[in-house]
This record gives C-alpha cells, sequence and structure tokens, in this order.
C-alpha cells in the first residue's frame, strides 16, 4: 500500500538532495556563526513583536549590540524558563507570573514600568456597526478575544467582571497577534487587542468611555508587563540598576508604539 | 536477511541514534505524564467537550473523505488526464504543506472576504471560519490526500481485469464501480479512512488559523493541549497521552499493511 508514496518519496528525496545539500551546509554554517556568540537572549511577550525592529535600530544607532529575541506567549515562556531556558531578559505581559521563576536566579527589574491597554477594535469599515463594549454580548457580529489562558484574556475577563458584559466570542485565539489580524483581514467582525497592535496594523478601533483613558494601573483594560533579569545573565551586570535592562527598552520606540510608560509608574 | 551482528557499524549507529530520535520525546511525554489523576484530568468538562469535537470532526472529515476522495482515487487510477502529473502533485501537496499555510490558504479562499468566501457570505449567508464546518473543511483539506493516494495506488495494484470482465457482462460503468470495484479494494478503502481519520484527529495548524477556537464549536484536542500547555500542562500531557494512545491504536490496526511488508 505504502509503495507509491514510497516511489514518490524517492524520487523527491534524491532531487532535493542533489540541489539542496550546499544550500542546506551554507544555512547550517550561517546558523551556527550567528548563535551563541554570547549575545543577550530576550523573551518578551507576543505583544513586543512590532518594536522589536526598532529597537534593534536604536540600539545599533547607539553603538549597542541588539539581543536575540525569543517571542512568545508569556505563560509558555515562564514554562520553557521553568524547563530549563535561561534567557538574560524576560518581558512578561503578565507581572504576576514572574514569581514562580524567582527562585530560578531572576531579579525583578523593578525600575522598568511598561504597560499596555486594551481597546475594542473592529473589522475595516466596521461593517457589524459595533458601537460599544456592549455590542460584545450581541449574537450576530463575529467576536473574538484572546483565550483566558494568556494575559490578553484574563485582561478581557476582568473587563466582562468589571463591566458586566456577557461577551460572546466566536473564537478564544491563542495570542493577540492571531486575533489583531484576523480582525485586520476582516475575517472578525470586533475584538479586544492591545493598543499596541491595533496600531501597528492600523486597526480601526471604537473609543468606548469605559476603556479609554485609563486613569491607574489597577485599570482591568491596562496591563502591566513585569521584567526579570538573570542575576548572572549578560544583561544584568547590576541586576539593582535600571541601565542594563532599560537599554533594551527605548522610551521613544515604546511609546511610539503605543505603549505606556507613565500608567504603572 | 542480515543479523544485527552482520550490520556494520557505520550504518547501524545512525539507525539506532533515528530510533531514538523517534521514541526518546514519546519517553519524554509518558515520564511526565500525570499517571495518577489521568482519569480525572480527561473527563474534565473542557476536556470532554474537546473530545466530543473532536469526534464530530473526524469522522466527518473521513466520511468526506470516501465521499469526495473515492472518486478521485478512482479518476486518478483509471482516467487518462491531460494533467495528470500536476494534479496528482496538487492532491499530494497537502501533506508536504506546513498546516499553517494550509489554513492561512483555506481563510484567504474560503473566509468572509476571501475568493470563494465572499460569495457564499453574500449569497447563502454562510461564513465557514469560526464554526464547526469549518473546522471539519480544515480537517479533510490535510486528511484527503492521504485517503486518495491509498485507493489511487490500490486501484493501480488491481488492474483492471475484473472491471472489464464485468462490462462484457453489460454491466454499466457506474454498476462495475460499485459491485465490483469498491468491493475489490475494500481493505485499501478502510486503511484509507483509518490514516485520513487519524490525521485529521491530530490537525492543528490549519484548524486553529482558519476556524479558530471555541470550547465546544471549533476546539478540537489538539486545540484544546496547546492551550491547556499556557495554563495547565499537565492537562495537556495527559490529553497528549491519550492522543499518542489512539494513533498507536490506528496504526496497530494497520499493521497487515504498514507494519509488514
Amino acid at each position: 500500500m505504502a509503495r507509491p508514496i514510497q516511489k514518490i518519496a524517492k524520487k523527491v528525496a534524491k532531487k532535493i538532495a542533489k540541489k539542496t545539500a550546499p544550500v542546506i551546509a551554507l544555512v547550517w554554517a550561517v546558523a551556527a556563526c550567528s548563535s551563541g556568540n554570547g549575545e543577550t537572549v530576550v523573551f518578551a511577550a507576543s505583544s513586543l513583536a512590532p518594536v522589536t525592529s526598532d529597537i534593534d535600530a536604536a540600539l545599533e544607532s547607539g553603538g549597542d549590540i541588539p539581543p536575540e529575541w525569543v517571542l512568545a506567549g508569556s505563560s509558555r515562556l515562564i514554562a520553557q524558563v521553568r524547563d530549563g531556558a535561561r534567557p538574560d531578559v524576560i518581558i512578561s505581559a503578565d507581572a504576576s507570573q514572574l514569581a514562580g521563576i524567582l527562585h530560578l536566579g531572576y531579579v525583578v527589574a523593578a525600575e522598568a514600568r511598561l504597560a499596555n491597554r486594551i481597546v475594542l477594535a473592529v473589522a475595516d469599515g466596521n461593517p457589524a456597526q459595533i458601537n460599544s463594549l456592549d455590542d460584545l454580548s450581541k449574537q450576530g457580529p463575529l467576536i473574538g478575544l484572546c483565550a483566558p489562558e494568556v494575559p490578553c484574556g484574563r485582561a478581557a475577563q476582568r473587563i466582562a467582571m468589571e463591566f458586566g458584559v456577557a461577551m460572546r466570542p466566536d473564537t478564544d485565539e491563542p495570542n493577540v497577534r492571531a486575533l489583531a489580524h484576523k480582525l485586520a483581514n476582516g475575517e472578525l467582525d470586533a475584538g479586544l487587542v492591545y493598543a499596541t497592535d491595533a496600531q501597528h496594523l492600523g486597526l480601526q478601533t471604537i473609543s468606548d468611555t469605559r476603556l479609554a483613558d485609563p486613569d491607574d494601573c489597577s485599570h482591568p483594560a491596562v496591563v502591566s508587563y513585569g521584567i526579570a533579569v538573570l542575576a548572572s545573565g549578560a544583561a544584568a551586570v547590576n541586576p539593582n540598576s535600571a541601565v542594563s535592562v532599560d537599554r533594551y527598552l527605548p522610551p521613544e520606540v515604546l511609546e511610539q508604539a503605543g505603549f505606556d510608560l507613565e500608567l504603572c509608574r | 536477511m542480515n543479523r544485527p551482528g552482520r550490520a556494520p557499524l557505520a550504518l547501524l549507529t545512525p539507525a539506532v541514534l533515528a530510533v531514538a530520535l523517534l521514541v526518546v520525546p514519546l519517553l519524554g511525554l509518558l515520564q511526565r505524564a500525570p499517571w495518577s489523576s489521568l482519569g480525572s484530568r480527561l473527563l474534565d468538562d473542557a476536556v470532554l467537550e474537546a473530545v466530543r469535537v473532536s469526534l464530530i470532526v473526524s469522522f466527518s472529515a473521513a466520511g468526506l473523505c470516501l465521499v469526495l476522495g473515492l472518486p478521485l482515487g478512482w479518476v486518478l487510477a483509471r482516467v487518462d488526464l491531460p494533467f495528470a502529473r500536476l494534479l496528482r502533485a496538487v492532491v499530494l501537496l497537502p501533506m508536504v504543506l506546513p498546516p499553517v499555510v494550509a489554513g492561512t490558504a483555506l481563510l484567504f479562499a474560503l473566509g468572509r472576504r476571501g475568493l470563494v468566501g465572499q460569495w457564499l457570505d453574500s449569497w447563502f449567508g454562510v461564513t465557514l471560519p469560526f464554526t464547526t464546518a469549518g473546522t471539519i473543511l480544515a480537517a479533510t483539506f490535510v486528511a484527503l490526500p492521504f485517503f486518495v493516494t491509498t485507493v489511487e495506488s490500490a486501484l493501480i495494484a488491481a488492474g483492471r481485469d475484473l472491471e472489464e470482465a464485468a462490462a462484457v457482462n453489460a454491466a454499466g460503468p457506474l454498476t462495475t464501480f460499485a459491485t465490483v470495484t469498491v468491493p475489490s479494494i475494500r481493505g485499501a478503502i478502510g486503511a484509507g479512512l483509518a490514516l485520513g481519520w487519524a490525521r485529521a484527529l491530530g490537525e492543528f495548524g490549519a484548524t486553529i488559523t482558519f476556524a479558530g477556537s471555541l470550547g465546544g464549536r471549533t476546539r478540537t484536542l489538539p486545540l484544546q493541549t496547546f492551550l491547556a500547555l499556557e495554563s495547565d500542562p499537565e492537562s495537556a500531557v495527559a490529553i497528549s497521552v491519550l492522543l499518542l494512545a489512539v494513533s498507536l491504536g490506528v496504526l496497530i490496526a494497520l499493521r497487515g499493511r504498514w507494519l509488514t511488508r
């Protein structure tokens, strides 16, 4: 039964091997050179994805070496550290999660105060005529939220509780990027995403007074990042000095991207 | 047959390494499995909901494979087509395509603003993404090649003798197909269904990209596993053990076809 598949596989493999062997060797060589030469490794929440290249550019123009970014959901990053990964810096979208890794040699960098806001974003042109948070409890429009397992989903839950909106999502996306992209290409009508992702993808947002201009860090729409450094890591020459970590978080770049540096100060 | 003792070390060493590469991750999974609480974790409401969605989706996908794939396998095996090689490549593509790419492609084709999807939406009010139907479609997309190639190769191996004999006896082509062709390859149809079903059951990337993830509607077991990794890794391992057992079960059921030669 497997014979024809094997035959095809054999043919394909022969051709691929002939043509790609030198390419693979080259890629391997390049990859070997680019890793492990003492670069700082920064684990960052996916919501930082839109700014990493700008941060790299700012660092390079200041004569610094950009770090190696590893972007994933905050919970996953923390889990990887528990399983043995030792990045120099961790930027989690949920400050409370850092407690779970402090016994592994990490120190919370108290100086770095990075915050994000949840906004109500809609598909281009607002086809479902979403006007406020309350419309997220409607039956008709396609609504997307982040899954409650990730920080942006926990923020959505806080908002639902605080303002008494029984949201009816049609999908609980695994991370905010996936959600924002589905809004951007019009497959979803509305969703709660970070201000930074909305800005990055040029999403249309609906202002709801309950979300607009949160006045303090404990507002349900505010997500406060937690930053920890490895006490013996490259970035943490002196973990008590903000300079070592803040280098990777240039305020002007972050503010331009829509992050808030004042709210959770 | 070479006895292991006679195999040259230069071949034996990489072979053993390859087996280790395949087996060690599975051992890692089993070693982390929360055996004592396995039952209660699998009977958790969210997991049971995912089991239900997974069963609906995987069996529907297998059914679609049968309805669409059997005729396609027959066409590929029996009809002289002008672009047969290209067609075969298209049929095999989902096997090698990264599932996330498949999901993106499905979204751009059948999504609300997609090539075909916009008409489905405006003419019939049908929106496939974020529905169980969309999940079934994503699963069928990735499972179909397994079924079609199994059926096609069985038809080629079986040859046309029986069908020609039936034609001599004045049986129509459809009657021949139903009473001669299909029974003669029923073993292959079963094997193709089992493979397609298993592939549909394990589908993740295309599903989450195209159909999203909502408990009770589109969240299948692999999606539940992925989500549980964020908050409750032990549950994720428990579901993984279940899926591993099912996959092994399918292979054992197929042992006559794939595990011997």
